[in-house]
């Protein structure tokens, strides 16, 4: 098991970088797990990298996970929905097509595929130093955001502006996401939590969690 | 003696007007006469030591009120009194005292907290006495004997008098009541001292049989009130008029619910007997049939009928006359309803519960005891000697039962596609099988089989399995799982695991009957269309499959189309499945034959973003190889190697076009200028939850050293690697950037304008349209770049058709993996499965049960997922790995059990809310009430006001619908009946009280009766009256002062 490694971090997270190829999934996770830009070959299938980190004092594992757009690697990549806290849509501010695939497409395969149903959702819009050639607002991703309830932020891989907060502000949610959070300590504890007894007295709509 | 001739007095009240009141032949003795008995001489106090025995009787009763008194109400309930049941708060109290030989019990009944129910005119949940005769706190004094009543009336007298004389001494004043008579009588003889001058009378009794028919109608109440009370003989013409205060109550039963009205109604069935409560009649429907949980079993409907109640508060009348009108008031119009359901009796604790609540929790306790072996078998054949002794206590079914469950699973004819074939853990996030999927449906049998014990469950499991194990070897299709679905990683393991096993089947007999077609025509390279269509039907349901996943990816630009109609991927499969291409037809014949001309709809409209494998023909054809070693990761070196050496091998046969799935439109190769061939591909492998873990652990944890990285991109790039060598075979002169335009468009950029680099060489073509060929582009930046990996792998691999690949999917192997896991499954991840699976199917169904809008009860059923969440969750994720410690299966259990608990909690209460709305559909506010009643009162208390200012709509009509209107058979005339009927019905209960204040009395009366004066009008005398025809029941509480 993954927790055999030790205490050397308090929690592990699962995140997904998806959307169409070439909107630089592989290039922000490259810009955050190393801080470079490089060309990379385009992804195949499926990739992964690991980001160590701490915040608010507690330290976390990342296993971030890249897949590849083209539609021939996606019922592969459907499977790494799985367990997931975090998904991150990535999509290109000088391309719209990238932007409505998200609805069209990635949004669908999310609700289809992931295991998790409070997994947090955030929607990047990516090469924001194409200022020249962009298309896609920044109005319109906020949006999309709250229509389809994910944070939001615009970036670039190639300035580095941004990338680091924009997973830093998803996991920040993940952490503060009691359910989430519950079971990526390794083996379960949330056992242990008490139960809540079945009180048809309750008003209501009491009882039912928060999300 | 004071007190002791007031209760004379008192006793005369009811005599003076001739007899026991009610005019029966019994009437009482004299009163204060003594005759035998233990306390025979009450005045004869030179007999000392007989005195002293009635003083001391007196001494001990007063000492125990002078305790109860200072004790307080909260300070009897430290003493141990109970509450009574049925009553609001209403507690009891008793204690024994004997005097002389016999022994008596006084009981105190009190209330506990302040009466906020005066306001009330017939407030539920009253004791008898309290209704009676308007008290709240009392004694009641009785001797304790088998029937608890005193036949004789000296002694019941001699009884209230010490209780009263003990009262009066320490200034109480709660009322006083003895039983006397035969029990069913229901006779009381009371007393009461006030704080002024005022003494209080009551007497209660009952005519159990034939009632006087002018006792049945309001206005004999009437008039037998005011003779009480006026002292006139009830059955005088001169029964003068008096003003009364008045307010009745009348009951109406509904017939029993589940009564077939339409076919037992009519005059002729008059003398049918109605169907008692109880009694369950074989031909009636079932109350539950149509409920969820129906085909698993049948409850007891909790809800036996109704009661209405309807009410009239204050009212007054001055003669009878006017009193029997209130005969013909409608009872729409009472003040108030009150729905009342009859609850069936709680079941005894040595019958079976119903319900899934206790079957869960036999699986439960199952789940515990699989901890302790290793294999399925061994519980069911009882190896271990410590474990016999605990597994001889469990029986199994017998093999007809067996026999039927395995019917049902496996030959039941099902098409395993629709609602309960998918699994949606909406809400909660616990793995398990969709309901009437193999493996679902299973955990529910599982559930019923004998007592659900863990031998019995084994035995169960092991005959699953080889029914399943035979399905596999004899390549029947596994019921009840589609083998169009890849494994849906939100549900269980095991579920996945027959998924998987479902399509390595379906590929398995494909391909023998591949073979078997192959067979005779060994030297005809193609099958004839005739051949083709025979073969069509048997495929019926395939070519359905194929419909919804048989992608084949047809690309003008960068837009794939997959194939609208199942007919086309159809012939492509057949063809596909010839193999190699022999004859060379022209690019184009090809096209006519795999195509139906003008069929081809390139409409962007109708893309579909299929899911499913993707085209997977290559799968079946007929050059698979069987005896290949394929690992899942490890031996990915070797697949890479082999690919690269047939590179060589096969550099001859390069011009041939193999492996095509057909030419797609508007697309042609750059360099030769022929039809770009979308290659049939190879069905990308399918991955269980387990798999996919192992997989995922193999990529994350390569990536320390370079070579490690070298073998994680070979473990990634296997499917592009098939791809091109597909695409290779299919299009003999394609160049990478043809494979690039068809696999990843986006890395294909065309330019618009005449500046863009010519490195693209070939012969340039204007073609029909004036288009200029080749197309001005280029491969993207990052396709370009030295060294990239896609250039690598289209340089190192050579032409192959799918076909001829070694398989990405190996569907023999992936088989008999599950059916290892099926045979080696340790029993407690078996049963931790089972048991998720059976507690979401049977949550779903409580969920799906329709009871109406009932929040309380909804938010009960969405709390009960969120504590199985927490429960149930960390067992459906247990994985092979996960052993957990004692500790943590202690926990386990101890959770569990109370999870099974909460579920019968809510169960019950769904079987009742089940029951309500089936009856009470049509009138939701009332349902809604009675509900919430129902759980804030309980069972004996709950009711519902209808219509009314309490109730915002009136829903009296539909509530009225409870009484479809009754027979008018036999008319037994309208004086032998009692009015006040709802839609025909007598009530089957109306209760009146009647009061008269001391004024009123006075004024009618004169001074003709000078002991009845009265106070400030408070002073009032009443009477209680329940009747029908055949039980009157009557109790008379007169005021007086000495
Ligand atoms: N200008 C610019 N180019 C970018 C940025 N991020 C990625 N790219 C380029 O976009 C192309 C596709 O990037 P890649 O990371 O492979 O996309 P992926 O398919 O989503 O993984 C590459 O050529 C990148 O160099 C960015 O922020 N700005
Ligand atoms: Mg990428």
């Amino acid at each position: 098991m993954a927790g055999s490694s030790g205490p050397e971090f308090d929690h592990i997270l699962k995140l997904l970088l998806i959307g169409d190829s070439g909107v630089g999934k592989s290039s922000l996770l490259l810009r955050f797990t190393s801080d470079t830009f490089d060309d990379l070959s385009p992804t195949i299938g499926v990739d992964f990298k690991l980001k160590l980190m701490t915040l608010s004092g507690r330290r976390l594992k990342l296993t971030i996970w890249d897949t590849a757009g083209q539609e021939r690697f996606r019922t592969l990549t459907s499977s790494y929905y799985r367990g997931a806290q975090g998904v991150i849509l990535v999509y290109d501010v000088t391309r719209r097509d990238t932007f409505t695939d998200l609805s069209e497409v990635w949004l669908k395969e999310v609700e289809l595929y992931s295991t998790n149903p409070d997994c947090i959702k955030m929607l990047v819009g990516n090469k924001v130093d194409k200022d020249a050639e962009r298309v896609v607002s920044k109005q319109e991703g906020i949006a999309f955001a709250r229509q389809y309830g994910c944070l939001f932020l615009e970036c670039s891989a190639k300035t580095r502006a941004n990338v680091q907060l924009c997973f830093e502000e998803l996991v920040q949610k993940i952490v503060d996401t009691p359910s989430l959070l519950a079971d990526t300590k390794g083996f379960k504890k949330n056992l242990l939590r008490p139960e809540e007894p079945y009180n048809p007295q309750a008003a209501p709509g009491a009882g039912n969690c928060t999300c | 003696m004071e007190t002791m001739e007031r209760i004379e007095k008192m006793e005369r009240v009811p005599s003076a007007s001739g007899d026991r009141f009610l005019g029966s032949p019994s009437a009482s003795s004299t009163s204060g006469a003594v005759s035998d008995g233990e306390p025979e001489d009450l005045q004869g106090f030179d007999d000392y030591t007989i005195a002293s025995s009635w003083e001391r009787f007196i001494a001990s009763v007063e000492t125990i009120c002078r305790e109860w008194q200072a004790a307080g109400p909260e300070g009897l309930l430290e003493k141990g009194a109970i509450s009574v049941d049925g009553s609001r708060n209403l507690h009891r109290i008793h204690q024994e005292v004997s005097f002389g030989k016999k022994l008596y019990v006084i009981v105190l009944f009190f209330q506990l907290g302040a009466g906020d129910e005066i306001e009330d005119e017939w407030p539920a949940g009253l004791h008898h006495l309290q209704l009676w005769f308007g008290v709240t706190d009392f004694l009641v004094a009785a001797p304790v004997t088998l029937s608890g009543v005193i036949l004789d009336a000296p002694e019941a007298t001699t009884l209230l008098s010490t209780v009263a004389v003990a009262l009066s001494s320490c200034g109480s004043h709660w009322p006083a009541f003895v039983p006397v008579h035969d029990r069913t009588r229901k006779a009381y003889k009371g007393v009461q001292g006030t704080s002024s001058s005022y003494s209080i009378t009551y007497e209660a009794d009952r005519i159990g049989s034939w009632v006087p028919v002018r006792f049945m109608h309001l206005e004999g109440l009437y008039e037998l009130f005011v003779s009480k009370v006026a002292f006139t003989a009830p059955n005088t013409a001169a029964v003068p008029s008096l003003r009364v205060e008045f307010t009745m109550r009348l009951t109406y039963r509904a017939p029993m619910i589940g009564y077939d009205y339409q076919s037992k109604g009519g005059p002729s069935s008059v003398a049918e007997p109605k169907p008692d409560y109880d009694g369950e009649s074989p031909n009636e429907p079932m109350w539950d049939e149509d409920l969820p949980w129906a085909s698993w079993h049948s409850v007891d409907d909790p809800v036996k009928g109704f009661e209405l109640i309807a009410t009239w508060k204050k009212m007054f009348v001055n003669d009878s006359h006017e009193m029997s009108e209130y005969e013909n008031i409608s009872t729409f119009h009472a003040d108030e309803w009150a729905l009342v359901p009859t609850f069936s009796v709680d079941k005894e604790p040595d019958q079976p519960e119903e319900g899934f609540g206790v079957r869960l929790e036999g699986l439960a306790n199952a789940f515990s005891i699989s901890a302790n072996a290793q294999f399925v078998e061994d519980f069911a054949n009882v190896v271990k000697p410590e474990m016999d002794l605990l597994l001889e206590t469990f029986t199994v079914p017998p093999p007809s039962v067996l026999e039927r469950v395995l019917k049902d699973l496996f030959y039941a004819a099902v098409i395993p596609t629709g609602e309960g074939f998918t699994y949606e853990p909406r809400g909660h996030s616990i793995k398990g099988a969709p309901r009437d999927s193999l493996f679902g449906r299973f955990a529910m049998h599982s559930l019923f089989f004998g007592t659900c014990n863990i031998r019995a469950i084994s035995d169960l499991w092991l005959e699953f399995v080889r029914e399943i194990r035979f399905c596999w070897d004899e390549c029947q299709p596994l019921p009840r799982v589609s083998p169009e679905d890849s494994p849906d990683l939100r549900t269980c393991l095991l579920h996945q695991k027959l998924q998987m096993l479902a399509v390595c089947i379906k590929l398995k007999s494909e391909e023998r009957s591949e073979k078997a077609k192959h067979a005779p025509l060994h030297d005809s390279p193609r099958v004839g269309k005739a051949s083709k269509e025979a073969t069509e039907a048997s495929r019926a349901d395939q070519s359905d499959f194929q419909q919804k996943h048989g992608e084949v990816r047809t690309s003008n630009s960068d837009v794939r189309h997959p194939l609208d109609t199942g007919t086309k991927v159809h012939d492509l499969y057949l063809d596909g499945a010839d193999g190699p291409y022999t004859d060379l037809k022209s690019p184009q014949d090809e096209m006519e034959s795999l195509f139906h001309p003008g069929s081809e709809s390139p409409n962007p409209a109708s893309k579909k973003k299929g899911s499913g494998p993707a085209v997977e023909n290559a799968i079946v054809e007929n050059g698979y190889r069987s005896a290949h070693e394929e690992g899942s990761s490890s031996e990915d070196d070797e697949k890479w190697q082999s690919w690269s050496e047939e590179d060589e091998g096969e550099a001859d046969v390069k011009e041939e076009r193999r492996g095509s799935a057909g030419p797609l439109e508007n697309m042609m190769l750059l360099h030769s200028y022929e039809p770009l061939h979308a290659p049939i591909t190879q069905m990308l492998p399918l991955m269980t939850e387990d798999m996919l873990m192992e997989r995922e652990q193999a990529i994350a944890s390569l990536s320390r050293s370079q070579s490690e990285k070298q073998a994680r991109l070979r473990l990634q790039t296997d499917i592009l690697a098939s791809d091109m060598a597909a695409f290779k075979a299919a299009n003999p002169r394609a160049a990478l950037e043809d494979f690039v335009r068809w696999h990843s468009p986006r890395d294909w950029l065309e330019y618009d304008d005449e500046n863009g680099d010519a490195e693209i060489s070939g012969s340039v073509h204007t073609d029909d349209s004036g288009e200029i060929w080749p197309p001005r582009g280029r491969l993207s930046q990052r396709m370009s770049q030295p060294g990239n990996l896609w250039a690598q792998i289209w340089d190192q691999i050579g032409p192959q058709p799918a076909c001829e690949q070694k398989p990405l999917f190996d569907f023999q192997r992936e088989g008999e993996k599950v059916m290892h896991y099926l045979d080696t499954v340790r029993p407690q991840q078996l049963l931790g499965q089972m048991l998720c699976t059976a507690f979401v199917n049977c949550l779903e169904i409580l969920k799906r049960t329709r009871i109406g809008d009932l929040p309380r009860l909804r938010s009960g059923i969405s709390g009960l997922y969120s504590s199985a969440n927490i429960v149930l969750e960390p067992i459906s994720t247990m994985t092979k790995a996960d052993v957990p410690s004692k500790e943590y299966v202690e926990i386990w259990n101890k959770a569990l059990h109370n999870l099974c608990n909460l579920f019968r909690d809510v169960e019950k209460d769904v079987f009742v809310a089940a029951s309500l709305y089936q009856k009470l559909k049509l009138a939701p506010l009332s349902l809604v009430g009675l509900f919430n009643s129902y759980l804030d009162d309980g069972k004996s208390l709950a009711r519902v006001a209808v219509g009314g200012s309490s109730n915002g709509g009136d829903e009296r009509e539909q509530i009225a619908e409870l009484f479809p209107p009754a027979e008018t058979g036999v008319d037994l005339g309208t004086r032998s009946r009692m009015g006040n009927y709802l839609n025909g019905h007598e009530p089957d209960v109306r209760e009146v009280k009647l009061k008269c204040y001391e004024e009123d009395l006075r004024r009618t009366l004169g001074s003709r009766n000078e002991r009845r004066v009265g106070g400030k009008g408070m002073a009032c005398h009443r009477m209680y009256i329940s009747g029908t025809a055949n039980d009157l029941q009557v109790a008379l509480t007169v005021v007086s002062r000495d």
